[in-house]
This record gives structure tokens, C-alpha cells and sequence, in this order.
């Protein structure tokens, strides 16, 4: 079987979360308005020419999440993205007019597993030598579709990242999301992120579960 | 994980000969093949097999129906669609609650997929619908080291249970063990059960904990609010202690229910947590096979 680059993932600077082995699944949360979502965002932006990045919408249109990643990083390779667009806007101008694949429902968790697969197969066929996949997001996902089945959907998506040694971001909202789902959500992946923002203008974070990683709140600035 | 058993359903002789290949030369397993919906039931009623894969067209059916069966028989064992059928086909196929993972057959990739995919399904249980234990293997394997048939020992724990009943006044305890897949009663007092899938009980997240878990209103938990072995029991309120072994993994539950919401002290805590010390005594006293001439020794009315 070929082999694919077993080496760590990186992280932007501005973002304090050293770098993660291939196969990483990580939980990204924090309250609503606490910057978790722009963490996750960075996180999953691909660093070298060989990595891609795919992208699971169930909360926005394809389009508004790219437009997210394109304020923060600038133009996103669109070569290197795919999209599952989950959401049931029929407004065409969401979508993402590029490597996309668009489900209508976020809670139609097979036909999102097809698409996903497919649009990674693409990836890694033509241009990705590894994959950073987001989830966006975990809270979306489960106030569509069963507690089971979700959950049995989260733990097999991490299963194949451990099995094709890429790295996960799955984003939750804290403020949304019932503390139990959060924990089971949280034991299917490596470690947890949790983000706040302190008197609103002081953003922090802290890793929880991963070894060598800021256990303390550690304030930052994403300037990317 | 040891050597592994892979059904793989392809009416297609040719492809079942090549994955078969691929699947024996990269990973330590053997292959079942079946050709067909009735062919691989025959199978997966007899052998319990670590993961299936299946083609979406299959003579007698599609691929989701007969993961939608082996989900019923065995709901944690790995499942694959391997297939490049249109979306849209398999959807429509499937019931909403469905899920099986995915490899499209036809890409050049589909080969290295497949053999990633059933190897994770099976060594990290990735299929399952629950979060596993983080040292699921030591608690499997000490789980292993004990024999739960001694009548003797389901006397004692039948009066753990009535204890326990005794004391918070309520219609049903059960002292459990929670298996690799399921959960078993060992003892219990008001309605007797089978055994449940573990993504249907409520013990499965007690063992997780460190402690004593209380639900207030399990109706209403998103965890279980969908669950129609909690709904049919009629239960509201829960309490449960893992069972620890010297140690410390969990190998099961006592566990308190009720249809009514009610309180619950440190001190009915404390109690919760000594029912369960007593009953894992009981089960390192009966339940290992060394110790059970010791069962033989106890004083009458104790076995």
C-alpha cells in the first residue's frame, strides 16, 4: 500500500497549539462569541503546497465559509479546497462554484459521508498529498440529525483520519451545545481547544489532552 | 487486536478475488465472501465477523439493507459501502437513521482506502454510536478474566439489588456488566432484561465516569431521548456506580432507576458507591475461577 507522509501538522504562529501528529482529531470550542470558530478556521488552513483542505458545512453556505477563510487568510487555493455544503439554501450565490458537493439537509449524515469521501478521493488524487478537514460544525450536525447516528458519524470521521493520517477540526459551540454531547463529541478526538475571550477584547486558549500543548490560557492575536 | 474476520459481499467474482487479495495481504485477517443478501446473512447469523463490506447492487437486495442488518444483529460491527453508485440511489435506499462508511470503487485510490478504512473499523472500533472506554483493551481483557454463571453469585448480587431497592425506595436496580458490545444484567430487581446493545444503554456512559452519574431527567437528555429501550422501561431518573475491579477499570454498573424525579444526598452517594464495593467483592469472591471453591465454604443462605 503507498504511504503517505506520516509527518506533524503545523500551525500558524499566531495561533499558540504546537504542532499535532497525522491522524489528530481535535475538538475546537468555545462560547458563541469567543473566536473558537476563527481557531478552527486557522487551524484548517493548508500550510504547504501538498496539503488540501475539506471543508464540512452544516451550519452556513459553502460560499460564506469560504468568504470566513478568505478574510483571514487571504485567497484561499480553490484547487486545494473542497466543499460538502450541507445547508438548505436554494440561494445559489452560497455556493461555492468550485470543487463542492451540496446536500441539502445537514441531518442526511450518509449522503454527506458519500460526498465526503468522493471529494477526498479528488483531493488526494490530484493535488493533496494530505488533508485537513474541518467539521462546521459539530452543533449544526447534531441539532439535525439523532444523537446516535451523529455520534456513530463523528466516530467513524475520526476513525479515517487516524486510518489516512490527516488531521480533524471539529468546532462546537459551547453556549449551544448540551454539556453531555460536548463530552461525548470530546471523546472521540485526540485532544480539546477551548477558546474564550476575556472582557471581549483579550482572546485566549488552552489544549486540553494533548501532551507537550499550552495547558494554561494563553492569550493571541489572529493576525494571519 | 488479534487476527480479524471480514465479510465481504461482491457479486462481482472478479473484484472479490482482488480485495480479498488485498485485504489478507495488508492486513492480518481472513475473508468470508458471499455473493449475495441471504448468502452473507447465513454467515453473519453463525460467525461474528469484525467488519463487513458490501456492493450497493446485490442480487437479492441493495448493500444498505444488509448493513441495516447487521446493524440490528451486531450495531458496533464496521460496516463499508463499496461502491460507485450515485448518491442519490444509495439515499434513497437507506432509512435516516442509516450510516455506513464509504469508498468509491472506482477511484484509483479505492484499493488503499478500503484496507485503511476496515483496518481502523477494526482495531478502534470506530463504527460504534458511543464513546469507548480510553483503555477499552485492559477492560475487555479484565472483563475476560471473570465467569459470571455461578448461581451463588447471582444470589448475592440479587441481594445487592434488593438492598439497594430497600433504600431509595424505588422499582428497579440492576447490577450489570457492560460487554464489549452490550450490556447484560447480572442482577435486578422489578422488570428483568435482556441484553442491550451499549449504544442503547445509559451504563455505557457511567463507565466513562470517575463516579456516581445522575441523570435527573433521563427523558430529556439528548443522549437518550431518542432511546426507545429507556422510553419502554419508563425511566426518568437514574443513578449509577461503575463496578471497579482492584485495578480500577470498569467492568460494569449498579445502577438505580425511577419514573419519578427525585433527590438525591451525599449520603445516598455514599450508599450508591458501597452497593457497588459489595457487589464487586462479591464477583472477585465468585466470579473468578480460581476462587470458586470459596463459594463452596460460605456459610448456608449465602450461596
Amino acid at each position: 500500500m503507498k504511504q503517505r507522509s506520516r509527518g506533524p501538522y503545523a500551525f500558524p504562529d499566531a495561533v499558540p497549539v504546537d504542532p499535532v501528529p497525522a491522524g489528530t482529531n481535535l475538538l475546537v470550542t468555545g462560547p458563541s462569541a469567543s473566536g473558537a470558530r476563527d481557531v478552527a478556521v486557522a487551524l484548517t488552513l493548508p500550510r504547504t503546497d501538498s496539503e488540501g483542505t475539506l471543508l464540512l458545512s452544516t451550519d452556513m453556505g459553502g460560499r460564506s465559509l469560504l468568504d470566513q477563510f478568505d478574510e483571514m487568510a487571504g485567497d484561499l487555493p480553490r484547487d486545494r479546497v473542497g466543499i460538502v455544503d450541507c445547508t438548505s439554501s436554494r440561494d445559489e450565490h452560497q455556493r461555492f462554484d468550485g470543487r463542492v458537493a451540496q446536500i441539502d439537509d445537514p441531518g442526511e449524515l450518509l449522503g454527506i459521508e458519500i460526498e465526503f469521501a468522493r471529494l477526498y478521493e479528488t483531493l488526494a488524487e490530484r493535488v493533496a498529498e494530505r488533508v485537513r478537514i474541518g467539521l462546521f460544525s459539530v452543533t449544526s450536525l447534531l441539532s439535525h440529525a439523532d444523537f446516535t447516528t451523529a455520534s456513530r458519524f463523528v466516530h467513524m470521521l475520526t476513525g479515517r483520519v487516524i486510518a489516512t493520517g490527516d488531521v480533524a477540526v471539529f468546532v462546537a459551540d459551547a453556549d449551544v451545545l448540551d454539556r453531555r454531547e460536548l463530552d461525548a463529541i470530546e471523546s472521540y478526538c485526540d485532544g480539546c481547544i477551548e477558546v474564550r475571550n476575556e472582557a471581549g477584547n483579550t482572546r485566549e486558549l488552552r489544549v486540553q489532552g494533548l501532551d507537550g500543548q499550552p495547558e494554561m490560557w494563553t492569550p493571541f492575536v489572529l493576525d494571519l | 487486536m488479534g487476527h480479524g474476520l471480514v465479510c465481504c459481499v461482491l457479486p462481482d467474482a472478479d473484484e472479490q478475488r482482488t480485495v480479498t487479495a488485498l485485504l489478507t495481504s495488508e492486513l492480518d485477517v481472513s475473508v468470508v465472501s458471499c455473493s449475495s443478501i441471504a448468502d452473507a446473512i447465513e454467515t453473519l447469523d453463525h460467525r461474528a465477523v469484525d467488519c463487513l463490506v458490501t456492493a450497493f447492487e446485490l442480487p437479492d437486495g441493495t448493500g444498505t439493507e444488509l448493513t441495516a442488518r447487521l446493524r440490528e444483529l451486531s450495531p458496533d460491527t464496521g460496516c463499508v459501502l463499496y461502491t460507485d453508485a450515485d448518491r442519490e440511489r444509495v439515499t434513497d435506499a437507506a432509512g435516516s437513521a442509516y450510516l455506513a462508511q464509504h469508498v468509491d470503487s472506482s477511484r484509483s485510490r479505492a484499493g488503499d482506502r478500503l484496507v485503511q478504512l476496515v483496518d481502523a473499523a477494526m482495531r478502534f472500533r470506530t463504527n460504534t454510536a458511543y464513546p469507548r472506554h480510553e483503555d477499552e483493551s485492559d477492560r475487555i481483557a479484565e472483563l475476560d478474566r471473570f465467569a459470571f454463571d455461578d448461581p451463588s453469585l447471582h444470589a448475592a448480587l440479587r441481594r445487592v439489588t434488593e438492598l439497594g431497592a430497600v433504600y431509595f425506595d424505588v422499582p428497579q436496580t440492576s447490577i450489570n456488566v457492560v460487554g464489549e458490545n452490550s450490556l447484560e444484567y447480572l442482577a435486578c430487581t422489578g422488570a428483568e432484561g435482556a441484553a442491550i446493545p451499549r449504544e442503547r444503554s445509559i451504563c455505557t456512559y457511567t463507565v466513562l465516569g470517575e463516579g456516581v452519574t445522575v441523570i435527573e431527567n433521563v427523558q430529556t437528555d439528548p443522549r437518550f431521548r431518542e432511546n426507545g429501550i429507556v422510553r419502554e422501561m419508563g425511566i426518568r431518573w437514574y443513578a449509577g456506580c461503575p463496578l471497579r475491579t482492584r485495578s480500577g477499570n470498569p467492568i460494569g454498573t449498579v445502577c438505580v432507576y425511577d419514573e419519578e424525579h427525585r433527590s438525591f444526598s451525599d449520603t445516598d452517594e455514599r450508599f450508591l458507591r458501597l452497593l457497588a464495593d459489595e457487589a464487586m467483592a462479591w464477583i472477585e469472591t465468585l466470579g473468578t475461577e480460581g476462587d470458586r471453591p470459596a463459594a463452596r465454604a460460605l456459610p448456608e443462605g449465602y450461596q
